[in-house]
């Protein structure tokens, strides 16, 4: 059995809750034969995001983007946009965009990531849904966003 | 003769700290004219959100006030409930309490060595950039916070803003299988803890030995952390309860966070402060891997700090192996209680130093008043003082850069955490 984390970065409240709110409707309804998929909610994890990832074999990261797209519009992030992520700088809380370079200099990201924005604005489970579904889990896909090549 | 700049240094936002904060530097005809570690992040208020909650509320209200030392925040609260109330948790709450501070030590101490304050001494701009070139000590660094993540949530339920402390002890016992899986994983990573008080030892840290009044808790039958005296190098010894009679907070227009003195001068809170004044209490196999090193405590140079953060990480790993070999699981938890009108106050080492709490509790054992003095508001001073010593001693002809960088590393070294004391860099030098 391959594992796939798939983790919501944001906040419980205020304006910041979509990555959470994508989990909650995300949660119970993956189903990719061979896979065992866990669900975590975090709010600023800093490298604590390495942690959720774990010894999964894949990763699907939920955040907030501010890219100037129609609020709501859910997509996948591409290499050169990870900037867009929340910057969350502090010392104790490094930002997403900083844990997944620091992840992928010490190979501790998983073999296949992708990284789904969400505009703010109210979640659009359809447009989620739709690119979940887009996914590929095994096999090449040039479509697929993987920012990071695991170096071991 | 060289030629005595005037300048003005501005850290406009301090970066591998956390919280909001910023320095502002003036140097004058060679001379350090001001100096202000400027903490903008606005006031929290937490202590006034408290009022009108009940005790067991508060446990859990001041585990938000960090994400880094939610348990120093819930155990001092709920001790100083406990001792209020005449509750006595038993044996196994009070090893359990302290087994859960040592995971946040463990955590805090792992993060600030590799990810924080190893870039400054090694000359990389931040984490990510050592990891090029250092990646199995960032590594142990993340293997180490993990670990200590794991077990605050053995007893917390999770690692951030835990939640199974209570008055009257926790929400639920670990099982026995869950210890022993814990157990292992502290007993593989006790030989990387070991090696780690030489590896800081062995960093390129700036010899810059200063006077300065340590302050931390001691407790004759155990190295002090969720309980104990409040002592001095300066002779002060006084009950935890008495804090407030010892020590004054005060309030400058450029900071959002209190400062404190002793005696009218700042002091010294934290690992530095703690291994300085509980020296004798180091194990002895601790004391002959320091002797290996070099390093020797009580230390004068600041910057031996990273080492007592070294020291205290293995001390910590090595009681919690010590408490999870005899771990049994209790019939209960907790103890019932009822509550009782009157002043609450209690004090801990947090991971970055003192942490006191006083609370005025009514006869519902409701909040009425609250008072919270987190660490990183007591070194303030002691901080200020250091980054004026450090960079005179460091010498102010240096290019603007590297005055930047010293006065940052001499911040960095006291893991400030702004979150906490708001309830903080930009660098700004002028030379005029």
């Amino acid at each position: 059995m391959r594992r796939l984390a798939v983790v919501g970065v944001g906040s419980p409240f205020g304006e910041d809750t979509l990555g959470w709110q994508a989990v909650d409707a995300l949660t119970g309804t993956l189903d990719w034969p061979g896979w065992q998929v866990r669900y975590d909610k975090a709010d600023r994890p800093g490298t604590r995001l390495l942690e959720l990832f774990g010894d999964a074999d894949a990763a699907v990261l939920l955040d907030a983007l501010l890219a100037g797209d129609t609020p709501g519009r859910v997509r996948l992030v591409q290499p050169e946009e990870l900037a867009l992520l929340g910057d969350r700088t502090s010392s104790h809380a490094l930002g997403v965009a900083e844990v997944l370079a620091l992840g992928d200099r010490l190979g501790m990201l998983p073999e296949r990531l992708w990284i789904i924005g969400l505009t703010p604005g109210e979640l659009d489970p359809a447009g989620l849904a739709a690119v979940l579904d887009g996914l590929r889990p095994e096999g090449s896909d040039e479509s697929v966003a993987r920012p990071f090549t695991r170096r071991d | 003769m060289a030629t005595r700049r005037d300048l003005r240094i501005e850290v406009p936002v301090l970066a591998r700290v956390e919280g909001e904060g910023a320095l502002e530097l003036d140097i004058t005809q060679g001379r350090i004219t001001d100096l202000r570690l400027r903490i903008y992040e606005p006031p929290r208020f937490f202590e006034k959100f408290l009022e009108g909650h009940a005790a067991d509320e508060v446990v859990d209200f001041v585990a938000r006030i960090c994400g880094i030392c939610p348990v120093a925040y819930q155990i001092t609260a709920v001790q100083a409930f406990e001792r209020l109330f005449g509750v006595d948790t038993g044996p196994w709450v009070r090893k359990m309490r302290r087994l859960m501070y040592h995971g946040e030590w463990l955590q805090s101490h792992a993060l600030h060595i590799h990810l924080l304050a190893a870039p400054d001494f090694l000359g990389y701009e931040s984490a990510i950039a050592m990891a090029a070139d250092h990646p199995e000590a960032v590594r142990r660094g993340l293997r180490l916070q993990t670990l200590g993540n794991e077990l605050i949530a053995l007893l917390g339920g999770r690692a951030v803003h835990p939640i199974g402390l209570r008055v009257g002890g926790f929400h639920r016992a670990p099982t026995r299988a869950e210890a022993a899986a814990m157990l292992a994983k502290i007993e593989q990573a006790i030989p990387e803890a070991e090696a780690l008080i030489g590896w800081t030892a062995g960093l390129p840290l700036p010899d810059d030995r200063q006077t300065f009044v340590n302050v931390a808790l001691h407790d004759p039958e155990v190295y002090a952390i969720e309980h104990g005296r409040v002592v001095s190098d300066t002779d002060l010894d006084c009950e935890m309860a008495e804090w407030d009679r010892h020590f004054t907070e005060f309030q400058v227009p450029h900071s959002t966070a209190l400062y404190a003195e002793l005696d009218g001068q700042p002091y010294l809170v934290g690992p530095l402060a703690r291994v300085n004044l509980n020296t004798a209490q180091l194990p002895a196999e601790i004391t002959e891997l320091l002797a290996r090193t070099g390093v020797n405590f009580p230390s004068a140079n600041m910057f031996h700090s990273i080492v007592a953060r070294a020291v205290e990480l293995l001390l910590v790993l090595r009681e919690a192996r010590e408490l999870l070999r005899d771990y049994a699981e209790p019939d209960t938890p907790h103890v019932a209680w009822t509550p009782r009108a009157g002043v609450a106050s209690w004090a801990t080492e947090a991971p970055r130093g003192l942490l006191w709490h006083r609370y005025e509790v009514d006869a519902d054992g409701k909040i009425t008043a609250a008072r919270i003095v987190p660490p990183t508001s007591q070194n303030q001073g002691r901080c200020e003082q250091d980054i004026r010593r450090s960079l005179e001693s460091f010498g102010l002809d240096h290019e603007d850069d590297a005055l930047r960088l010293r006065a940052e590393t001499v911040i960095r070294n006291y893991d400030p955490c702004i979150s906490c004391a708001t309830h903080f860099l930009r660098l700004k030098t002028r030379r005029a």
